[in-house]
């Protein structure tokens, strides 16, 4: 891979990795308030809420710390990129619906409306495939030689 | 390693990465001090649940400033200085109750607590005067007991109730 495409790369790894780290850092306080901005999408039946709000938290953190270290990068860059497509999909049924939600993204402080919301995860969703592209990319043109992303070994 | 399967084994990943978090999460969740019941409760459903645990704590007990007789009550009323509250059945209070009382039934506690919550929180520090049937009810300490737990800071209970009012020729209101 180029050395401006490592670069940005790693730029947009860490930014999108820090901020998966910082919303599942900050999600991961408020349990019960995660819980209610889920129910609020109302998607999830209720059996499933309770463990979608307990294990989405520690997986944004894993998930950023994949992209921000580089160790596994294209793995924490697919995790977020997974992530966001369903953050948007949610956002986008609930405005479709008519719904109130808050999202919780970044925990019980987090007031965007729902269309800024979904604004904000699409474009983190284009730098995420983006970044997990050129890593992709990478691995096939240079055969393993990517330092940035030591997953191609694995 | 081509990179149609590079994009499969990163999904792989994914997936265990996702499966080590639910793991990680019911982990963390089971050593907190209140665990999440695992089936999800909505913010009504908690306080009903709340509220009925509440009402079911044993009974207020009354020391002598908890606890007014009828010339006292009486005179409360004549001022309407304090809410009145009916502890009683529904049905009870339906076929005759003090004049201005609210119904806040102890069998029905949770329902008609959030349906009066706005007119009671108007009297959160001010007197709110709780009675039943009178006699040896319970339902009067009960509610009284929940009130003062919901915060509500000058809560008695009429202890002569419902008996003590009609004995004394009183009027009711249907």
């Amino acid at each position: 891979m180029k050395l401006y495409n490592r670069i940005i790369v790693w730029i947009m790894s860490v930014a999108v990795g820090g901020l998966f780290i910082y919303a599942g850092w900050a999600k991961s306080f408020g349990p019960q308030a995660f819980a209610d901005s889920i129910a609020s999408f109302k998607i999830l039946p209720a059996g499933l809420i309770v463990p979608a709000a307990l294990s989405i938290p520690p997986f944004e953190i894993l998930a950023g710390l994949l992209a921000v270290t580089g160790w596994h990068r294209r793995v924490g860059l697919l995790a977020i990129a997974v992530a966001t497509a369903a953050y948007c999909v949610a956002i986008g049924s609930a405005l479709v619906r008519g719904l109130d939600v808050n999202c919780g993204c970044f925990g019980p402080v987090s007031n965007l409306r729902p269309g800024t919301e979904l604004l904000r995860d699409l474009l983190v969703l284009a730098f995420c495939v983006a970044s997990y592209v050129l890593a992709l990319s990478g691995l096939s043109s240079s055969a393993g030689s990517d330092l940035l992303d030591s997953s191609s070994s694995s | 390693m081509n990179t149609r399967s590079s994009v499969v084994g990163d999904f792989l990943y994914v997936i265990v990465l996702a499966f080590g978090s639910l793991l990680i999460g019911l982990g963390i969740n089971r050593f907190r001090s209140t665990p999440l019941p695992l089936v999800y409760q909505s913010p009504e459903q908690r306080l009903s649940a709340e509220l009925a645990h509440l009402v079911a704590a044993p009974p207020m007990q009354l020391n002598g400033s908890d606890s007014i007789g009828f010339n006292k009550f009486r005179t409360i009323f004549q001022s309407g200085s304090a809410l009145i509250v009916d502890a009683r059945d529904k049905t009870f209070y339906d076929q005759g109750h003090i004049p201005g009382a609210l119904s806040l039934p102890r069998d029905d506690f949770p329902s008609s607590y959030k349906a009066l919550r706005p007119t009671l929180d108007q009297h959160r520090d001010q007197p709110i005067v709780v009675y039943c049937s009178g006699g040896d009810c319970h339902d009067s300490r009960l509610v009284a007991g929940a009130l003062l737990s919901l915060g509500y800071s000058q809560v008695q209970v009429f202890t002569d109730g419902w008996q003590g009012w009609t004995d004394n020729g009183m009027p009711e209101a249907h």
